[in-house]
């Protein structure tokens, strides 16, 4: 879906949002950025509800918006999920996925049964909202979204209420319907490994101006990444190399290096995006070889971070490909670890993304 | 001589029609002007809203002044009638119903009004991100979540139309079965020295109009969803 | 105390106690004798207080207790109903109505009342113009539509605004109305029974000056005035 919005909003309070995006999306653009910084407006824009703002929204060559006109709400074919539920009050969960699934606009539309199961909401259609709890609610509408026919969906911090096992089970879901169907997801996220599990595209709003993010490689080590934080990691593109059959392990080219990875990868394609968390790597600055590592890589030092307590190293390992450790600020100072230094950066763990591209 | 007799039981009876009527049609014409009036960021709000409150302040026999004159057969709201139904509208039990509804109508659109305006406006994009369009939109969502606004303001038309005076003296005739309701039979009572026939209306209207609002008042106390 | 204040209240005491020692006539007047009326006081020497309204709402205040000196009834039956209850003497008719038929369009007289007119008269119940008017239309035999106002000035409204072809009405008002002539047809009094407006003095402090206007209203000066008023 080619999707293009541009223009600024300004409104009464000061607050601004503006834009440039032309963009080719598909499967997940993950929206970052601190709150306040327009992430739900810029949402709001694609969605309809900010019909006066003079701001051009394009999709696959439709004008939806422009200055002083656009395309109503309920005419575009968006499915919206809020941080609240905004369930409707008066009607028990079922009829509250009726709204959608009477919906007669154009685009996909899901099997009601197939939804409802996956999300377990079996035991709650014959209730009402306030007879829920926040958890329930919020799946109640995500499943009320995906049931109303839609071209692209905008989901704004969706499992925000869900207990962490449920959005580890909700998460890929999504973003396999998202495959399945071809429908895009804008999805805003606070949670990098959320945004460095799933997305294909980053968006990050900061100070007022959302851009659209290069490489998700690079994006993910940056220290301009708005969520760099305790979860902060790199995403780095390998390719496969080889499969061991005798240790049940992939090999997969990272620059000159070699990298392990449990498990028979040969199906996934040649290309393969991995992600490191930095609390997963440490630096040393002379060669180990006796350690139980297996994945080891030089690399010299691009910059350092501090934050608080530890500090985040950025590791050059090939052209464009970085990865973050994150290291005591003791060690800094007794290995004298700075820009320029040569280093091995020893990994202890290492995830392949679902669904890479 | 039972105070109640035939003519009361009559004025009675078109009373309660005329409010019903008058409900009925206020039921249909108030929701979405008030939820016109509720959302719009028109100019035209300010005048279309003072024009609605305008019998709040008027008093009724001003209306029904300038109604008896737009309804004679050169007026415009008998000229249509007379085009449409071969008869005037003034003295009419038709012409009652339309002067009720223009008397009545801020006591069911004001509340309306006043409920719609502070219904949570992100349900309606909800709505509208899920497809819903304007009309459905308002018939499925907004409706169905303000029955007890809607009941509460009925029942206000309709007691007040039961009380109007001002309007039917000026534009009924005094017809009886047709235009002879119980407030004009009240006021004709007093004239004629018939203390204990108008102690009866009176009474009647009185014990009418305390029931409706009590009655109300307790249903609107009631627990459970808007 | 602040000394303008003090001023002030000795002030009020002061015009509150000369108002109440020249206390003028206190009259309650059927709205249909008002301008008539009018005319009459000006040649009257004493101070008039005039409340109008109509006769039963007069008649219902003065039974409550509404201190009025003099009761200018639109009928006789009120009047009388008082005599009756000892609250007031000397019944005499200051008055006698006189009805008219005022039309729209047309000419004036029995043969404009057919069945297709709709014609306004006041309740027949309650006002004296109103019982004429049925009792003219009995004697007809005309049957026209009939809308009824509260009393003879709403039902000449009803017809000058448009909305009834035509009303009963009183004399008096088409005169203070300036009516033309051809718009109107003075009902032959044998058409029905006479409207006969009568006067009482009402039991009180002030009946002896009551008496005294009711003697003038009776006077050949007031007769004319009066007369020129619609009146017979």
């Amino acid at each position: 879906m080619r999707l293009r919005i541009q223009g600024e909003i300004i409104r009464p309070t000061g607050f601004g949002l503006a834009t440039d995006i032309d963009l080719d999306l598909d499967g997940v653009a993950a929206l970052v950025g601190a709150s306040g910084a327009g992430k739900s407006t810029f949402l709001r824009l694609i969605a309809g509800f900010e019909p006066r703002a003079p701001v051009t929204v394009e999709v696959d060559g439709e004008r939806w918006q422009t200055a002083g006109s656009g395309l109503p709400a309920h005419q575009r074919s968006v499915g919206t999920v809020f941080q609240d539920s905004r369930l409707f009050p008066h009607l028990s969960a079922r009829a509250n996925l009726g709204f959608a699934t009477r919906s007669r606009r154009p685009g996909t539309r899901l099997e009601f049964d197939e939804v409802v199961d996956f999300l377990d909401l079996g035991p709650l259609l014959e209730q009402y909202p306030h007879e829920l709890s926040g958890g329930q609610r919020q799946r109640v509408a995500l499943a009320r979204t995906l049931l109303a026919p839609a071209r692209l969906w905008l989901f704004d911090e969706p499992m925000s209420s869900l207990d962490p096992a449920s959005k580890q089970e909700i998460a890929p879901y999504l973003h396999d319907l998202c495959r399945r169907h071809a429908v895009p997801i804008v999805y805003v996220s606070h949670s990098l490994p959320e945004v460095l599990a799933m997305a294909d595209h980053v968006l990050v709003a900061a100070d007022g101006w959302v851009s659209h993010v290069d490489s998700i490689g690079e994006f993910s080590t940056s220290f301009a990444n708005p969520l760099l934080a305790d979860e902060a990691g790199a995403v780095i593109d390998c390719r496969f190399k080889a499969f061991d059959s005798r240790y049940r392990l992939s090999e997969l080219e990272f620059g000159a290096a070699s990298l392990f990875v449990p498990g028979d990868l040969s199906t996934m394609g040649e290309r393969i995006l991995l992600h490191i968390p930095a609390r997963d790597v440490s630096l040393a600055t002379s060669r180990v070889e006796d350690v139980s590592i297996l994945n080891r890589v030089d690399g010299v030092i691009d910059a350092l971070n501090e934050q608080g307590e530890s500090v985040l190293a950025r590791v050059r390992c090939a052209e464009g490909q970085f990865l973050l450790a994150r290291v005591t600020r003791r060690s800094v100072e007794e290995l004298r670890l700075d820009a320029g230094v040569r280093v091995q950066a020893l990994i202890k763990s290492v995830a392949v993304r679902t669904g890479a591209p | 001589m039972t105070p109640i007799d035939a003519d009361i039981v009559q004025a009675a009876v078109v009373t309660g029609l005329l409010a019903l009527v008058t409900t009925l049609f206020l039921l249909v014409l108030s929701p979405p002007l008030a939820w016109w009036i509720a959302r719009t960021a028109s100019r035209w709000r300010p005048p279309v809203e003072a024009l609605v409150a305008l019998p709040l302040v008027l008093p009724p026999t001003v209306i029904g002044f300038y109604l008896l004159l737009a309804m004679a057969p050169s007026g415009p709201l008998g000229a249509i009638a007379q085009a449409v139904t071969g008869a005037p509208l003034a003295f009419t039990f038709a012409g009652l119903v339309v002067g009720s509804i223009i008397y009545s109508l801020p006591f069911v659109t004001g509340p309306l009004a006043s409920a719609f305006r502070t219904m949570d406006t992100h349900l309606l994009e909800a709505a509208s991100g899920l497809g819903v369009g304007p009309a459905p939109r308002f018939l499925r969502l907004v409706l169905p979540m303000h029955r007890k606004a809607l009941v509460a303001a009925g029942v206000l038309g309709f007691a007040h139309t039961v009380g109007e005076f001002g309007i039917v003296l000026m534009i009924g005739g005094n017809i009886p079965g047709e235009t002879r309701v119980l407030s004009i039979a009240l006021f004709d009572r007093v004239e004629m020295l018939d203390y204990a026939g108008a102690h009866a209306i009176a009474g009647l209207l009185l014990v009418f109009s305390l029931a409706v609002l009590t009655f109300t008042y307790r249903w609107l106390r009631r627990g459970g969803p808007a | 105390m602040d000394r303008r204040f003090a001023w002030t209240l000795s002030g009020i005491a002061v015009a509150a106690a000369s108002f109440g020692a020249a206390e003028p006539l206190r009259v309650a007047v059927a709205s249909n004798f008002q301008s008539a009326l009018g005319a009459v006081e000006r040649g009257f020497s004493g101070e008039v207080q005039t409340s109008y309204g109509s006769s039963g709402l007069l008649y219902a205040q003065i039974v409550q207790g509404r201190p009025f000196d003099l009761f200018l009834s639109a009928d006789a039956a009120r009047p009388q109903a008082l005599v009756d209850a000892g609250r007031a003497k000397s019944p005499v008719t200051y008055a006698t109505g006189r009805l008219v038929l005022f039309v729209n369009d047309g000419t004036p007289g029995p043969a404009w009342l057919s069945a297709d007119k709709r014609i306004a008269l006041a309740n027949p119940e309650t006002a004296p113009y109103g019982r004429a008017a049925v009792q003219t239309l009995a004697r007809l035999d005309a049957s026209p539509k009939q809308v009824t106002g509260l009393n003879v000035a709403q039902a000449f409204h009803f017809a000058s605004s448009g909305a009834a072809d035509g009303a009963f009405a009183a004399l008096a008002q088409v005169i203070s109305q300036d009516v033309p002539a051809e718009r109107y047809w003075i009902v032959p009094e044998d058409l029905h029974t006479p409207i006969e407006q009568v006067a009482v003095v009402l039991d009180g402090p002030n009946e002896a000056r009551a008496q005294v206007f009711l003697d003038y209203l009776g006077s050949a000066a007031a007769r004319t005035i009066i007369r020129q008023a619609g009146y017979r």
